[in-house]
């Protein structure tokens, strides 16, 4: 019997210190040295707000093509609304687009596009869509079309890549009939306008709004003051040590010996020059691009995040994904109004979009605007170029020739016409392998014989 | 009875349960427990000549904040008294001579063929010196108590011929600032800086540590106004190769001589090309083509490779 009562005090034992083991081995945690912290200190912020993926990660058109038009809406921030009940959608089945699938025949039907601003990587979908099912399929995607077609089985829902030979990723929609039934309303509801396809670079298509009917804006803005030592923490590690000079071309130079902080205006250019080929790499070499991708999204938001610096102040002004290289490790957001993009007349003092660039994963430069626009006026109406004068403009154009132009878009281009304000200035933007060019009154005048064709400005 | 064989074969379960989660936690423990810092300290014993050139000292020192001197009217006096040379001086900082008698440049003791000819020549760090081959220059940098490396404001390079005569030179300045920095910040252990550099394959095995010494130098270096100048450790590895770790953030780059040499022919190329009328001659009686046609055969012959100068600046 006492042997039986120390068997049970050995067994009580021996189960207690399971449990402890147990748990101490669970709550075990790897104190390992934060090596790291050589990161800017970024305490300081800006008086900006926070953003996320999903709200960087929009589309910039959304066109329905329907019984053979092409239209889309007449105010364009309900593609917005429309674009959130999208990507509320459940998918599944995704697979890899066979040749055979043949889209082209079914495009003749009734379908949805929603085209995005840059390609991204195929990994981003899961940030866009709520599926629990993520494509592993490593390609990338510019546009998403959406068929509304009760018949169709398959490809319900198209992730297009913008080269020709890429790969296409297809998925089903759950529900499609609830789908279609919802984008029937939509259709009966909202007021469209018509727009016009034209092919450029690489047979691809751009939608061009045919009688544009966009509103100039004016905004108050307030500005950043630079000299202050709590905005300088945000870039440099150690403020007090922080000098300026003035820049040879202008503005002003920030620096405390490894970093420099070029300010012009509005606008700001920081580069931190101790992230060179000897800085150790937070990634390992050959890592898949698509994974480089997501970490430059992750890495760069977190960035900005970090001081605050979405410079935004009214709801209509929002930043947006514009432009990815994953090769070169550059990111690039650019402000938009009412899902317009802006575009800034000069590139050397971009203050339309926040640029980061990476060296092996370390942020190497950054620039961005100082400015944040507050209230908004509306400015009086001008006439732009229709569709067809653009398209006609740039055919006759010895400057631009449809087949080197990447992309047309409409939107507004942000100058200061008076020391108060900034003016919005509804303008059409092309795109070529030089960047984003904005077409200006004097361009067309210089062409001649179509002054009339912008209106006066 | 039935219970009780059921309870010693519970025992003997947990035991061998138990044994398992124990030796679990005694590896977690263990990998914590390695050092590598220790190991590469002895790694490099092994493998790295040289270690006795790291210094102990500084522990702790500030930035340096000193700026571009303006040579004042005295300064150029005494440049013009200077034997054996034409000097002009380039925006009132950049100082070019050339020789004109063959002033023989011995490499055994550069010191010596310096001092005769350079204005305040004990400025600059006489003894550690880099060479740029391909140009056939000597780089010397200037010292504020610590040497100021590779700063294209603060430097003197002679430009020497096929003859072994020193042909011309180069020479700028830097001044304190007249506020400095009052924080001291601690700085990087030298010899991890070794370990670094050694970590990350920059100093190979069988590498020889030919100098390190404590000084400034900085990636940004603004040409008006004041410069930042972080404390910095300077590592010269073969006779060859220069790096700079950052002995605050620890960052480390490198410099080559050649670019060096490049970046000050671009400054006084900007000179030529767009601002002639800040170019003044100490010597009156050279006129401006003259001393336009010496600076661009100067240009030519920093551009020339391997240290074959056939256009070497003559009288």
């Amino acid at each position: 019997m006492k042997f039986e009562l120390v068997k049970t005090i050995i067994l009580t034992f021996l189960v207690g210190l399971s449990f402890l083991l147990t748990f101490a081995i669970w709550n075990y945690d790897r104190s390992f040295d934060t090596a790291d912290n050589t990161d800017q200190s970024t305490e300081a912020v800006l008086k900006g707000a926070e953003e996320n993926k999903e709200s960087l990660l929009e589309p910039y058109q959304m066109v329905f093509h329907r019984d053979g038009t092409i239209v889309g809406f007449a105010e364009k921030e309900k593609e917005l609304d429309t674009f959130q009940y999208v990507s509320q959608l459940h998918l599944y089945d995704f697979r890899m687009l066979d040749d055979n699938d043949s889209s082209g025949e079914s495009e003749s039907g009734n379908y949805v596009e929603i085209i995005f601003p840059t390609s991204m990587p195929s990994s981003y979908i899961r940030e866009i869509f709520s599926s629990d099912e993520p494509s592993e399929i490593d390609t990338e995607f510019k546009s998403i079309k959406l068929f509304l077609d009760q018949n169709r089985e398959t490809s319900q829902i198209i992730f297009e890549n913008s080269d020709p030979y890429g790969i296409d990723i297809r998925a089903n929609i759950q529900n499609l009939p609830q789908v279609i039934k919802h984008f029937d309303e939509v259709f009966t509801e909202g007021e469209f306008i018509t727009y016009l396809p034209v092919e450029v670079r690489n047979d691809q298509t751009v939608y061009l709004p045919q009688d544009p009917n966009i509103k100039g804006k004016q905004f108050r803005y307030t500005t950043i003051n630079t000299d202050s030592e709590t905005f300088q923490s945000i870039f440099f590690l150690n403020p007090q040590d922080v000098q300026s000079s003035p820049n040879p071309e202008g503005g002003q130079t920030y620096s405390d010996g490894s970093r420099g902080m070029l300010v012009r205006r509005y606008f700001m250019e920081f580069t931190d020059y101790s992230t060179n080929e000897f800085s150790q790499s937070n990634q390992s070499e050959g890592m898949p691009l698509q994974s480089i991708g997501d970490q430059l999204l992750t890495n760069s938001i977190e960035h900005i995040n970090s001081h605050n610096g979405w410079l935004k102040d009214e709801d209509q002004i929002e930043y947006r994904l514009y432009d990815l290289d994953v090769s070169s490790e550059e990111i690039e957001y650019r402000m938009t109004y009412n899902n317009y993009p802006v575009f800034s007349l000069n590139s050397s003092q971009d203050i339309a979009t926040m640029s980061l660039e990476y060296l092996n994963g370390k942020l190497f430069k950054y620039s961005r605007p100082l400015m944040i626009l507050t209230q908004s006026y509306d400015r009086s109406d001008k006439k732009l170029m229709t569709a067809d004068e653009l398209v006609s403009f740039l055919e006759e154009s010895e400057h631009y020739s449809l087949d080197r132009i990447l992309n047309i878009q409409l939107g507004y281009r942000i100058e200061q016409q008076a020391a108060q304000v900034f003016d919005l200035i509804p303008t059409w933007s092309v795109q070529t392998y030089n960047g984003w060019q904005v077409i200006t009154k004097s361009m067309v005048i210089n062409q001649g014989g179509q002054t009339n064709a912008m209106g006066t400005n | 009875m039935q219970w009780g064989q059921i309870k010693t074969l519970f025992i003997l379960c947990f035991l061998i349960l138990d044994i398992f989660l124990l030796q679990q936690f005694i590896n977690n423990q263990d990998t914590v427990s390695v050092l590598p810092e220790l190991e590469f300290e002895d790694n490099l014993q092994g493998n790295i000549e040289g270690l006795d050139n790291i210094p102990e000292e500084p522990a702790e020192a500030p930035m340096l904040h000193a700026q571009r001197k303006e040579l004042s009217e005295e300064d150029l006096d005494a440049i013009n008294e200077l034997p054996n040379q034409d000097t002009i001086v380039l925006d009132n900082h950049m100082i070019v001579s050339r020789l004109n008698e063959q002033a023989a440049f011995n490499t055994d003791n550069v010191g010596e063929s310096i001092t005769d000819n350079v204005w305040n020549a004990d400025n600059y760090d006489l003894e550690n010196y880099a060479y740029d081959q391909k140009t056939n220059t000597y780089i010397f940098f200037q010292k504020l108590d610590q040497p100021i490396f590779f700063n294209i404001s603060g430097t003197l390079m002679v430009h020497v011929n096929e003859a072994g005569n020193m042909a011309y030179y180069v020479q700028t300045i830097l001044e304190k600032a007249e506020e400095q920095p009052e924080e001291e910040y601690s700085l990087a252990n030298p010899t991890q800086v070794i370990a670094d550099l050694y970590r990350r394959g920059n100093i190979e095995s069988g590498s020889t540590i030919s100098n390190m010494e404590f000084g400034y130098f900085n990636l940004l270096q603004l040409p008006n106004g004041v410069q930042v100048l972080p404390p910095t450790w300077g590592v010269e590895v073969n006779d060859s190769d220069y790096y700079y770790a950052n002995a605050v953030e620890g960052h480390i780059s490198t410099r080559n001589e050649n670019d060096f040499v490049m970046d000050m022919k671009e400054d006084i190329q900007d000179f030529v090309l767009n601002d002639t009328g800040a170019i003044q001659s100490l010597d009156s009686d050279w006129e401006e083509d003259s001393i336009i046609r010496f600076l661009n055969q100067l240009l030519e012959n920093m551009e020339l490779t391997d240290g074959v100068n056939k256009n070497d600046v003559s009288v």
